[in-house]
């Protein structure tokens, strides 16, 4: 380390430098988050090959059986196992919030991108028609769509995902007009880049963070509109088991046997929770600038 | 022949000028301090020279680059031009750097964004780049971003990615401005000595006399968007006449 000082006597040497490699500490929110969402997904992918129960067999003598060591979850009025469907319906949630969000961003983002790049005309047709999905309600504008082209979890995600696109556009555009001012967009320019370019090498990575943690929200709030359209009937369809449905088929017998309610219930909220929580740990993660600092 | 000449460039926003009919010539291998105050149109020559004035800049006259007109070409033609045939380094170090990129990544991008070649020989010369501009192994890495470093640092790097692809001219925009006095040192003899190595000619825009004094050839003063005065830089601090006397 001398030796390379003496090299380089520089006045200006700012400190010791940290090195690059320099072992990050993890917030307890991100492990929270982390854990909340990696149960959700295991739960998910441990149902492709192993249930407590099988989801589809009825059984009314088992008929709404309080939790026990049997059935921690209980049973519901068909006498099917409540943690087995809330384990099947990890993959509908999770599924649809996923591909949906993937939609919304993929498609979304780079409109932003290009908005900022070529303001004028370009940024008004881009902003203007996001203007138009913006003015609908969503949730009522999945309905149209879902009644339109029929109940499902792939229609499910068309609707979900046309709604998150405007979000995306909105928000890269937005920070994406503020990093086309600083300085080394134009040294970039001097050295020959195209806009293309640019937006893509340096306008998004500077942008990353903000972009996965709308992500994470964006999914949390899938998540709920997933169980919202399922709720009405317009999500995944009979006999495979989805969150929403079964918080429906709950309401009638809440009375008698509140875990029917109580558990989907748990679920959605706390994937939603951990989505929230895991965003902002990754922010954190994935800036370099906040990631030396703590 | 002359690397660059500037003929009667003028230069309007919204029908007021800041440029008016400006002309000089600089030759091979020449530094020329184009020195000014505040609003003189420094910055708006250099721009207009890169092709990057701001929307809503009217243009005339004409820029004549190695025997080539470019202040004609459209924007596909111009990148040709920047980065590898002139490059720029700017005043404020601390932003002109993207700090989510490492610097070894910021000046192996402009050797492969002009140059066809490989990620490893592309960061090969990212790091003889970094020796040349001063900044060692093992100390500093290719995979440093640009907040480890300070301000003369930064500027350093700027000047790496400026010089990667060896331009023939060099436009530094009050590199030193932002910095501290020993470290303005530093970058100074830093620049004029790898602009001699690489025989390229220096525009250097500053509204500081000694700095003038300290690395010019040449130096063209303007104010108010004109020239008013030219000449060797030694003679000119000679007999310099108002203009600049009050600075």
């Amino acid at each position: 380390m001398k030796g390379a000082v003496d090299k380089a006597p520089f006045d200006d040497v700012a400190g010791d430098i940290s090195p690059h490699e320099r072992k990050i500490p993890v917030s307890t929110g991100f492990i929270i988050g982390f854990a909340l969402t990696a149960g959700a997904l295991l739960a998910a992918l441990i149902s492709f090959v192993w249930t407590p129960y099988d989801v589809e067999s009825i059984d009314i003598g088992q008929k709404l059986l309080a939790p026990s060591w049997a059935h921690p979850f209980g049973t519901d009025h068909f006498g099917r196992d409540v943690l087995s469907m809330i384990m099947v319906g990890a993959r509908n949630s999770l599924a649809v919030a996923l591909i949906a969000v993937l939609i919304g961003a993929g498609i979304g983002a780079p409109l932003g991108l290009l908005a900022a790049a070529r303001r004028g005309v370009v940024s008004e047709i881009v902003m203007r028609s996001n203007d138009v999905v913006f003015a609908f309600p969503s949730l009522l504008m999945a309905i149209m769509i879902t009644a339109v082209f029929g109940p499902g979890a792939i229609n499910a995600i068309i609707a979900i995902g046309i709604f998150n696109i405007p979000v995306f556009a909105r928000v890269a555009r937005g920070a994406a007009l503020g990093v086309w001012e600083k300085e080394y967009i134009l040294a970039a320019r001097t050295a020959g880049k195209t806009q293309f370019e640019i937006s893509f090498q340096h306008v998004l990575p500077n942008l990353f963070g903000l972009l996965v943690i709308q992500a994470a929200i964006q999914f949390a709030l899938a998540v709920v509109a997933e169980a919202g359209l399922s709720y009405m009937g317009l999500g995944a369809q009979p006999p495979m088991p989805s969150w929403g449905r079964m918080l429906s088929e709950a309401q009638t017998m809440i009375g008698f046997a509140p875990w029917l309610a109580i558990f989907p219930g748990l679920a959605i909220m706390l994937v939603v929770f951990g989505f929230g929580l895991l965003g902002d740990g990754l922010r954190d993660y994935l800036d370099p600038r906040i990631r030396q600092e703590r | 022949m002359a690397l660059l000449t500037i003929k009667e460039l003028t230069i309007s926003f919204g029908g007021a000028p800041v440029l008016n009919s400006i002309s000089f010539a600089i030759e091979r291998g020449e530094v020329v301090a184009l020195a000014g105050e505040s609003g003189s149109g420094k910055s708006m020559t250099a721009l207009a020279v890169m092709g990057l004035l701001p929307p809503g800049a009217v243009m005339s006259g004409e820029i004549v680059f190695d025997g080539s007109v470019i202040s004609d070409l459209d924007e596909k033609a111009r990148c040709v031009y920047r980065g590898k045939k002139i490059g720029m380094i700017f005043q404020e170090p601390m932003t002109a750097l993207n700090p989510v990129m490492t610097i070894g990544e910021q000046i192996a991008e402009v050797v492969r964004l002009h140059r066809k070649t490989t990620r490893a020989d592309a960061n090969a010369a990212a790091r003889e780049m970094l020796d040349r501009v001063g900044l060692h192994a093992p100390r500093f890495t290719l995979g440093h971003y640009p907040h480890q470093l300070s301000g003369g640092q930064r500027q350093r790097v700027a000047i790496a990615i400026a010089l990667a692809l060896r331009p023939d001219l060099i436009i530094a925009d009050e590199p030193t401005t932002a910095l501290d006095v020993s470290t303005q040192a530093e970058i100074l003899d830093l620049l004029r000595r790898l602009v001699r190595e690489d025989g390229a000619s220096l525009v250097f825009i500053t509204h500081d006399l000694g700095v003038v004094a300290e690395i010019a050839d040449r130096v063209v003063v303007m104010n108010k968007g004109e020239i008013v005065e030219t000449g060797r830089s030694r003679r000119y601090f000679r007999r310099r006449r108002i203009h600049t006397r009050r600075c």
